[in-house]
């Protein structure tokens, strides 16, 4: 360990609404809900929360989110209040900045909270436009080509196969892997299992993509309490430490990002399409922790494609680059495997209500870590890896949690 | 000759304008670094590379190299819903930087990385839009 135990900081409490098509729910009330469920959780006093940050909404959203949640909630005077515009990786960004505040001093305690309702708000099929029409990608130089999500993750696994020979059959492991793990979870949105063949098969959507390669589009919300751990360790809940954090961020448009556009010349190819700077927000969140990929029992990995699960098991140092997809055949990743991953269904089968997806991610490696899992359990867990990414393959962040 | 795919516009800014000005001209330009000789693309208010404030615009070959390619069967708004699939690419064009375009014409749908593509501009009523198709398509 490399911080100090009277600096060290944990997390004492997690919460969620129910996920899944929530018609008639609003993104606040969805906000409102996970927070005050991560408080009783933790069992803290509403009124020890000094420090608040939001994720805001593709649905509603306001250029003071974070004030207006902070009101709803009747959190008066904040030392660190605001709106994290870092996509589905801004909850890990948020969880890095409640760390860093606690730490300091600065913060007592830091409610990270997002929710949003991407499914019933706009409309089943109408979540991914509205998340274009928000500017998620280059609304001059992109989206006049047609382009989504979908088709820029693809163009990431086009090239992964292209120079690694990675297969359709491997991408669609993953998805099989948190599938599986739904299927034991009951709260997960998809619980149906599926086997490679149902993913192969799936409906097309931006080769080689298909469907079952895809996230889900979601309602739901979660919150997590961050504060110190000797605090915590008065609270409710077993605290479970904040070990280590990382964060990268790359690029918005898809050329640079394949291009390393920026980087000195000596550095070109360090980072393009296939390698992502996920390994340096990881190897800055294992260098804090002073563990390493060998020491992580359970991994919740970003999934908002399998692709983009497969390239961070490489970018984080779980394999070699280019070997992500021998990686995560064969059951490695699933309960009972070397690393099992996504736990709770990832946002391929639990949820993805868009900006709040990975922190399911996160709360799951907290009760993974209580162990409070029940039949999904990772028996006796003492570490959990925790990351996002957003905006495709660019914004990165990475979580080691230990149990107390 | 079927016509072009629709699109959602671009809408220029004073600094694109140039480069959108020059496609409907059927002129591929980007912004060369006086200071370096790098390319940019976008267009940039300075040198990404190297720093410098020097950027001349200089008209390309057309002549580029698929980076990566996706075929689109899920159209991305309802403008393109009677255009799949579609063939979306990342070019590299010869002269450095990559670009996001489409590749059409014929054989667009078997475009795989590595092949040698030329621009094509494609009129719209709003815009010009620069896009890519396979030798004699």
């Amino acid at each position: 360990m490399s911080l100090r135990s009277d600096s060290a900081v944990a997390i004492a409490g997690v919460g969620e609404t129910a996920v899944g098509n929530l018609p008639g729910t609003h993104s606040t009330e969805l906000y409102i809900e996970a927070a005050r469920r991560a408080i009783e959780d933790s069992g803290l006093a509403k009124s020890e929360i000094d420090g608040l940050l939001t994720t805001a909404s593709v649905v509603d959203d306001n250029v003071r989110h974070h004030m207006v949640i902070a009101e709803h909630l009747g959190l008066f005077c904040k030392t660190l209040c605001d709106t994290l515009r870092t996509g589905g990786a801004a909850f890990g960004y948020a969880v890095q900045l409640a760390q860093w505040a606690v730490q300091s001093g600065r913060c007592r305690a830091v409610l990270v909270v997002s929710a949003d309702n991407l499914l019933s708000g706009p409309g089943a099929g109408h979540g991914v436009t509205a998340y274009t029409e928000l500017g998620a990608h280059s609304l001059e130089f992109e989206v006049p080509f047609g382009g989504h999500i979908p088709s820029f993750y693809a163009l990431v696994a086009a090239r992964h196969m292209h120079e690694y020979g990675t297969t359709e059959e491997q991408l669609a492991a993953i998805a099989v892997a948190c599938r599986k793990h739904a299927a034991l979870n009951p709260a997960a949105q998809k619980r149906t299992p599926i086997t490679i063949d149902d993913v192969i098969n799936s409906r097309r959507i931006s080769s080689p993509l298909k469907l079952l390669d895809c996230s889900l589009i979601s309602d739901g919300g979660g919150a997590v309490i961050v504060t110190t751990l000797e605090r915590a360790r008065d609270l409710k809940q077993r605290p479970i430490r904040v070990l280590g954090t990382g964060q990268a961020q790359s690029y918005y448009h898809m050329g640079h990002l394949a291009g390393g556009v920026g980087l000195p010349r000596e550095r070109k190819g360090e980072f393009n399409l296939t390698s992502t700077v996920q390994k340096v927000a990881g190897r800055d969140a294992f260098g804090e922790a002073g563990i390493t990929p060998a020491d992580i029992d359970v991994a919740e990995i970003y999934d908002s494609f399998t692709i983009t699960a497969l390239m961070q098991f490489e970018d984080l140092g779980f394999c070699k680059k280019g070997e992500g997809g021998a990686f995560v055949e064969g059951g490695r990743i699933e309960l009972g495997g070397a690393l099992p991953t996504n736990t709770h269904g990832g946002l391929l089968s639990y949820a993805h209500p868009g900006m709040p997806g990975g922190i399911f991610h996160l709360i799951e490696g907290v009760r993974q870590l209580r162990h409070q899992c029940g039949p999904r359990q990772v028996e006796g867990a003492q570490t959990a890896l925790v990351t996002a990414v957003s905006a495709v393959a660019s914004n990165h962040s990475v979580c080691i949690l230990g149990r107390d | 000759m079927t016509s072009a795919m629709p699109t959602i516009p671009p809408e220029p800014t004073p600094l694109s304008r140039p480069f959108w000005d020059a496609c409907r001209e059927h002129r591929l330009i980007m912004q060369a670094c006086q200071d370096c000789g790098e390319l940019t693309f976008y267009p940039a208010h300075m040198c990404p590379t190297c720093g410098g404030g020097h950027l001349k615009w200089q008209e390309l070959s057309g002549r580029g190299r698929i980076h990566s390619v996706t075929t689109v069967y899920r159209p991305a708004a309802p403008v393109f819903a009677g255009s799949v699939p579609y063939v979306i690419a990342l070019v590299e064009v010869a002269e450095g930087p990559i670009m996001m375009s489409n590749i059409v014409g014929p054989g667009a749908l078997e475009a795989k990385i590595g092949d040698t593509v030329d621009v094509v501009f494609e009129d719209l009523a709003e815009v010009t839009l620069p896009r890519f198709k396979l030798p004699g398509g």
